[in-house]
């Protein structure tokens, strides 16, 4: 029981086992973050990844695409494994919006199917509602909603409707990020206003011979509306993706079916009543598995339908059967290692704080020497001293490991907000430069009272308090004498972007506690303290008493 | 020198009813040597001496003559390279360690010259931690009560019932002695060990604290005390010499 009080006695009044607790508190803190970010990070990559490729995909290697994959698809869905499948097609491309040409990916898709596999549909930005409140029209007293303005309903046809028909110009939905005009306001939304929808852009794209040469057209154009705007919350999808539909890209391609004069290969003359068929081509098939079969399952079924299709050379590797793992494998393995390393990187710093609890525990025990012998003299036995030091430790673990995750799990539900903090309001502003001001007075005014017993704290304090008004105080004579181009300096030199999207793929910093994770950093560190108070505590045990009690 | 036999067998487990045979310790032939700075130091010759229940012995000696190391032997603190000391019929340094710690707690009360308070507890708390020793964490509950009130009453009895919840730093020297004889009497040990109780304390104090002393032996309590003041070892039943690692009479 001495243990137990005289434990808790020790955490109340000593400051070597307060800074051992900090040390245990800021290590968990710091490796749950990481953890938490690194895993979340992640797990964004892999959901995102899977539900942007679908399950299993079937991709033609070449940029030509491969035929009869009508064909390949009624087998494919027919399989039990698989519950849906849908043509893509995909090239490399620019639009042109508003005079600003941007390369793209542009995919042709048949936006029902492919929204009923791939997530589409609920990344479309903008409804009818955005566009009526922009145009400060009341939805009541419209009635029905004009079908130009009902943007999902065209997103899901991509075809224009309403009065844009009179364009005569296919649909195309683009990435948030493609349009060189939308930006993330400070609370990191977009707006409607910047928007490129009704806008009419230009696709460019360049067309192949099914060898791989340029068509000798060369490249080929359209016009289109844009009906939509869409954001997946992956950043190099949304700043470079463009959906159209299927049929309109596969023309622009030339992959679509087409039928031509025969020609006598002896003579070159056409031969009459003949014709010559080009299949249509595609560049993948996406598929979506049945629930009830593992991935591994609708990855075999698919593969062994695609070996087995007698119409497509499969067997010279024309197609490529990936799950969506396989698909992404070396950018998740990339970022799996980059967390295991990262995680170890920590677990190597974190052993600092066993070196803390070990070096505090140790001069805990010189400290406490005599008191050793004193409670050896009592009764106290080796295992009780030995029991005390450790209970120590682990109280000491105990404290700073929960004191830590409370930490780490304020900070990472709320690295979003310190992020936009630190990149967009660190600098000068009468604000902040006010209340370091008041602070400051108030620190010193609070320093002045508690060192007042002490003479020297009492300077300290003061002169402390004064210089950090004085530092205030000048802050605030920068930020009030609106000097722009100095607090500009001022912020671009003190302010920092911890998660830029550009380099980050995710719009947000994945703000997730990982609790399972955290759990065992947690027991970890409660460990880590017990080891480090293991040594103090056998030399503890290990005192002579006689010596203990002499000891000053 | 006068050597008493031992009478009683019982174990040192429970203190239980205190033995009414005439003698408590006996120590035989005790031999303690200091191995320090290379030099062998042969403090403790050949040490006899037995004590019965209730009998105050002092033993007097200069400083360095091997008094403190006596009582540290008596208490278990430390061990002899020869000798026994027995304490109802069983030699101490032939128990296993749990038994000698034991043995410290329930059947030893130490007093130091120093104090040597517990400087994070309140007086009553380190009256307390004897007690606290002795029982297990999930024992406390049930006998916490009724410890807390015996050292309340002891505390009483010492003269510092309203000065419980003060620590060791705002006592004074004696305040802080008194509460050290309180916590060596909280398990109600068979023999006090107090090891030149008034040498930090002026007369008048030394005074107060020699009668606190003397009063607990009036009430049966056996006292083993090491002093170099002859006028405070006047108030023993017997006094003993400590010279050249010896006892002997005056």
């Amino acid at each position: 029981m001495y243990k137990l009080t005289l434990i808790l006695k020790y955490l109340r009044r000593k400051l070597g086992p307060m800074f051992a607790a900090l040390a245990v508190m800021l290590c968990t803190a710091m490796v749950i973050i990481v953890i938490s970010v690194m895993g979340g990070f992640l797990d964004l990559l892999q959901t995102s990844a899977k539900q942007l490729t679908g399950d299993v995909s079937v991709q033609a290697r070449s940029m030509t695409g491969f035929a009869y994959y009508e064909e390949l698809m009624v087998e494919i869905k027919a399989l039990d494994e698989v519950v849906a499948a849908t043509p893509v097609v995909s090239t490399f491309g620019m639009i042109n919006l508003d005079g600003h040409t941007i390369g793209v990916n542009i995919m042709g898709i048949q936006p029902e199917e492919f929204s009923g596999i791939v997530r589409y549909r609920d990344t479309l930005m903008w409804s009818a509602d955005d566009i009526l409140d922009y145009n400060g029209i009341d939805p009541d007293e419209l009635g029905a909603t004009p079908p130009a303005f009902d943007l999902e309903a065209m997103s899901m046809t991509l075809e224009p409707a309403g009065f844009l028909k009179g364009h005569d110009a296919p649909g195309v939905v683009i990435g948030v990020e493609v349009n060189p005009y939308q930006y993330r306001d400070e609370q990191g939304q977009y707006d409607f206003r910047n928007s490129a929808v009704h806008q009419t852009a230009t696709l460019t794209v360049l067309p192949l011979t099914e060898r791989g040469a340029p068509a000798e057209l060369g490249p080929s154009y359209t016009n289109a509306v844009v009906l939509n705007e869409f954001k997946s919350g992956l950043y190099e999808i949304d700043r470079s993706q463009v959906f159209v539909r299927f049929d309109v890209l596969q023309k622009l391609l030339g992959m679509e079916r087409s039928e031509s004069p025969a020609f006598d290969e002896q003579t070159g003359e056409p031969i009459p009543g003949k014709t010559s068929v080009k299949p249509a081509r595609t560049s993948e098939i996406v598929v979506k598995g049945a629930e009830g079969y593992t991935l591994e399952q609708v990855y075999a079924a698919v593969k062994y339908t695609v070996l087995t299709f007698d119409k497509v050379p499969a067997r010279h590797h024309a197609i490529a059967v990936r799950t969506w793992e396989q698909r992404h494998a070396q950018f998740i393995n990339a970022v799996k290692n980059e967390k295991g390393m990262v995680t170890f990187l920590f677990i190597i710093i974190s052993i600092v704080a066993v070196v803390m609890v070990a070096t505090t525990f140790y001069m805990t025990v010189l400290e406490k020497t005599r008191d050793i012998g004193v409670l050896r003299a009592v009764g106290a036995s080796q295992g009780g001293i030995m029991g005390l030091f450790l209970g120590y430790g682990l109280a000491v673990g105990v404290v700073g490991a929960l004191l830590g995750l409370a930490l780490a799990v304020s900070v990472v539900w709320h690295l979003n907000e310190i992020q936009y903090w630190l990149a967009n309001r660190l600098g000068v502003s009468a604000h902040y430069t006010w209340c370091a001001c008041g602070g400051a007075l108030v620190g010193a005014v609070v320093g002045a009272a508690v060192g007042f017993s002490k003479r020297k704290a009492l300077k300290f304090a003061l002169l402390a308090g004064l210089a950090l008004f004085l530092l205030g105080l000048a802050g605030a004579w920068v930020s009030l004498a609106q000097v722009e181009d100095l607090s500009f300096k001022l912020n671009d030199a003190i302010s920092f972007k911890m998660w830029d999207p550009q380099t980050y793929f995710f719009d947000r910093i994945p703000d997730k506690v990982k609790f399972y994770d955290a759990f065992f950093i947690v027991l970890g560190a409660i460990l880590s303290s017990v080891v480090g108070a293991l040594i103090p505590a056998v030399l503890a045990a290990r005192l002579d008493p006689v010596e203990a009690l002499r000891y000053e | 020198m006068t050597n008493h036999t031992i009478h009683t067998e019982s174990g040192l487990g429970d203190s239980g009813p205190k033995s009414q045979a005439a003698s408590l310790l006996s120590i035989t032939d005790l031999h303690k040597h200091y191995h320090i700075g290379g030099q062998d130091l042969h403090v403790l010759r050949g040490v006899d001496v037995t004590v019965a229940h209730g009998e105050w012995v002092a033993v007097l000696g200069s400083s360095g003559s091997g008094k403190s190391t006596l009582l540290h032997l008596i208490g278990g603190l430390d061990r002899p390279e020869q000798g026994s000391v027995t304490f109802e019929g069983r030699d101490i340094f032939k128990l296993p360690g749990a038994a000698i710690d034991r043995y410290r707690n329930r059947h030893v009360g130490f007093v130091f010259q120093s104090y040597h308070l517990l400087p994070e507890l309140t007086a009553l708390e380190n009256v307390l931690t004897g007690a606290m020793i002795r029982s297990s964490i999930l024992g406390w509950p049930g006998r916490r009560n009724e410890a807390r009130q015996r050292a309340v009453a002891l505390l009483d009895r010492v003269g510092l019932g309203d000065r419980m919840k003060h620590r060791p730093s705002k006592l004074s020297g004696g305040e802080r002695q008194r509460v050290a004889i309180a916590r060596a009497l909280v398990n109600e040990p068979d023999v006090l060990l107090a090891d030149e109780p008034t040498g930090n304390l002026d007369a008048e104090t030394g005074k107060q604290i020699m009668s606190l002393i003397t009063e607990l032996h009036q009430q049966g309590q056996t006292i083993v005390m090491v002093t170099h003041d002859q006028q405070i070892a006047e108030s023993a039943d017997r006094r003993l010499w400590l010279r050249e690692g010896s006892l002997g009479e005056p």
